[in-house]
């Protein structure tokens, strides 16, 4: 567990976009797995059960909010852009060890969090929890190729919000 | 390989998901086609952004929470897997009652729950300090504070069967309180009957057992009686004082037990149907009666009319009418007597046979007294009148 933790956390923030309520969830989960051991099926992966778990808690987080009013901290401000996490923490050491800038870090987490909920969960656990195409299958019960389909998707619309960065990339490959 | 099986297989070339002959193959295809290495190039310069994203930490002050879950986890599994057979019984139940006393105390404290909690106190503290007067509490009230009434105004009614209350001699100081306590002198014997039943829980209020219930019951027929008779005088309070020596526990009737209380409403018969309170009610119910064809309920409805001193015109044509029903239910000795009582001064002693109903035919004997006999001919019947009960039958000046 202490091995997912980390993208766990990464693909639960991912979703919900507030680092607190991310952080309850992640124990809300791992309570979970832990009442649920018993009934764990050891024919499946430890990572595809533990990643549904996470997903149906973003799922039931994501129904909850919907009748919410009060503003995210991670939710952009219309007049500058900045997240008002931002203007409120201003801690801003987590981008300052990053090799490239704090824009392409706000960059890419706009553009990941402005994707579609189907299109980022395939990519976030592709691209960073590293999880194989057919365990996402098996986590969002989808077929793999509607998987891949999503990931192609999701790959050509941060390919168009990052353009103003192609160069930037050109330099990195 | 074309471009199209290319395409689809490029994102698996990028996350190596394709074996190596696979990606051999897909990788010979790119060498020789712009298009596709151009997408392979978009694809990888997106995923070389993508991966400039930091991954935050999860957060670190949840980890000993997380670590602590794991260890209970852990030694749970180990009881549960290998110790659960040896666990008592006893403490799985108290397990489970801690469960259930958890989930209770979850409901108490629920808002709604506080809400009709409050509600109920509201309620219950209205009833108890609001001037509200039930039933008991009247009871309560009219013992507690009597009414007095002189005792002159307590005249015995007219009928000569009033009877002497037996219980003045052997108790004289309860007599003395019990009729003072009652409200004012009952004009008839329904509400004698009902202060008579008051009386009556009295005496059980104030016996404590078996003397107290006898105290009710006879409270209870002396007030049939009365209510049968029509009294309403001092003969209705015969029964309370009695009880009330008996047993004086209970001060008031608040204080019966509820055993007491049932067995009384059991032990008494169910109260008959009010009887009228006056002379022209009960004479409306004989002829309501006399039209139903009851001739039990005519004579006993003008019988209770001649009881209750109808007005001497009145009571004439009540007794007439009482005369026919008693001759026609073949009851001659009491028409006899009431044709002595009321009757015999009539102006014309033979308009009276002439008044006997035909539908039963009647002869005349010498005495005056009617018998059932044979048909009379036609011819020496006297006038028939218009009506029957009308007290024109008689001469209205002998009275």
């Amino acid at each position: 567990m202490r091995r997912h933790r980390t993208p766990i956390f990464h693909f639960i923030l991912r979703s919900v976009k507030n680092p607190a309520t991310a952080d309850e969830i992640l124990q809300d989960a791992w309570l979970r797995m832990i009442q649920g051991a018993r009934e764990f099926q050891r024919a499946s992966r430890f990572t595809t059960w533990a990643y549904t778990v996470a997903r149906n808690l973003c799922i039931d987080h994501a129904r909850k909010a919907v009748h919410r009013r009060h503003p995210s901290l991670d939710q952009p401000r219309e007049e500058e852009g900045a997240t008002l996490g931002d203007s409120i923490a201003a801690n801003d050491a987590g981008a300052d060890r990053n090799a490239i800038g704090h824009q392409l870090q706000r960059s890419l987490v706009l553009a990941i969090e402005s994707l579609p909920n189907d299109q980022r969960e395939v990519f976030v656990m592709r691209e960073y929890s590293n999880l194989s195409f057919k365990e996402i299958a098996d986590v969002v019960g989808a077929p793999e190729n509607t998987v891949k389909s999503r990931m192609r998707y999701a790959l050509e619309r941060l390919q168009s919000s990052l353009v103003e960065y192609e160069d930037y990339a050109r330099t990195l490959g | 390989m074309d471009c199209e099986t290319c395409n689809d297989l490029l994102l698996d070339l990028h996350y190596d998901e394709l074996d190596a002959a696979r990606a051999a193959e897909v990788r010979a295809h790119l060498a020789g086609c712009d298009d596709c290495r151009a997408a392979s190039e978009r694809l990888g310069r997106t995923r070389a952004l993508s991966a400039k994203l930091s991954l935050p930490d999860a957060p670190t002050h949840s980890a000993p929470v997380m670590a602590a879950l794991a260890a209970t986890s852990q030694v749970a599994t180990a009881v549960t897997g290998r110790v659960s057979a040896v666990i008592p019984i006893e403490r799985a139940r108290e397990v489970k009652a801690a469960g259930w006393l958890q989930r209770v105390g979850e409901l108490a404290m629920r808002r709604q729950v506080a809400m009709v909690a409050i509600s109920l106190l509201m309620v219950g503290l209205g009833l108890r300090y609001l001037p509200f007067r039930s039933p008991t509490q009247s009871v309560t009230t009219e013992m507690s504070q009597p009414e007095v009434i002189p005792a002159t105004e307590l005249t015995p009614p007219p009928t000569p069967s009033a009877a002497p209350p037996p219980a003045q001699s052997t108790a004289p100081s309860m007599r003395a309180r019990a009729p003072l306590a009652r409200s004012p002198a009952p004009a008839d014997g329904r509400a004698s009957s009902r202060t008579q039943l008051a009386d009556g829980l009295r005496g059980v209020a104030a016996g404590n057992g078996p003397g107290g219930l006898a105290g009710a019951r006879a409270g209870r027929a002396a007030a049939l009686d009365n209510a049968d008779l029509g009294r309403s005088g001092e003969a209705e309070t015969v029964a309370a004082p009695v009880a009330a020596a008996q047993a004086p526990s209970y001060n008031n009737i608040a204080q019966i037990p509820g055993d007491e209380e049932r067995q009384l409403q059991q032990a008494m018969p169910p109260a008959p149907a009010p009887a009228p309170s006056t002379w022209s009610a009960a004479r409306n119910s004989a002829e309501s009666a006399s039209s139903r064809g009851d001739l039990a309920a005519t004579i006993a409805g003008y019988q209770r009319a001649l009881a209750l001193d109808p007005p001497p015109a009145e009571r004439h044509a009540i007794a007439l009418s009482l005369h026919r029903a008693l001759v026609s239910a073949g009851r001659a000795d009491e028409a006899n007597r009431v044709r002595a009582q009321y009757l015999t001064q009539a102006a014309d002693p033979s308009a009276l046979a002439g008044q006997v109903p035909t539908s039963v035919p009647r002869t005349q004997t010498s005495a005056g007294s009617v018998q059932p006999s044979a048909p009379r001919p036609a011819s020496t019947r006297p006038a028939r009148r218009s009506n029957a009960n009308s007290n024109s039958d008689f001469n209205q000046s002998a009275y």
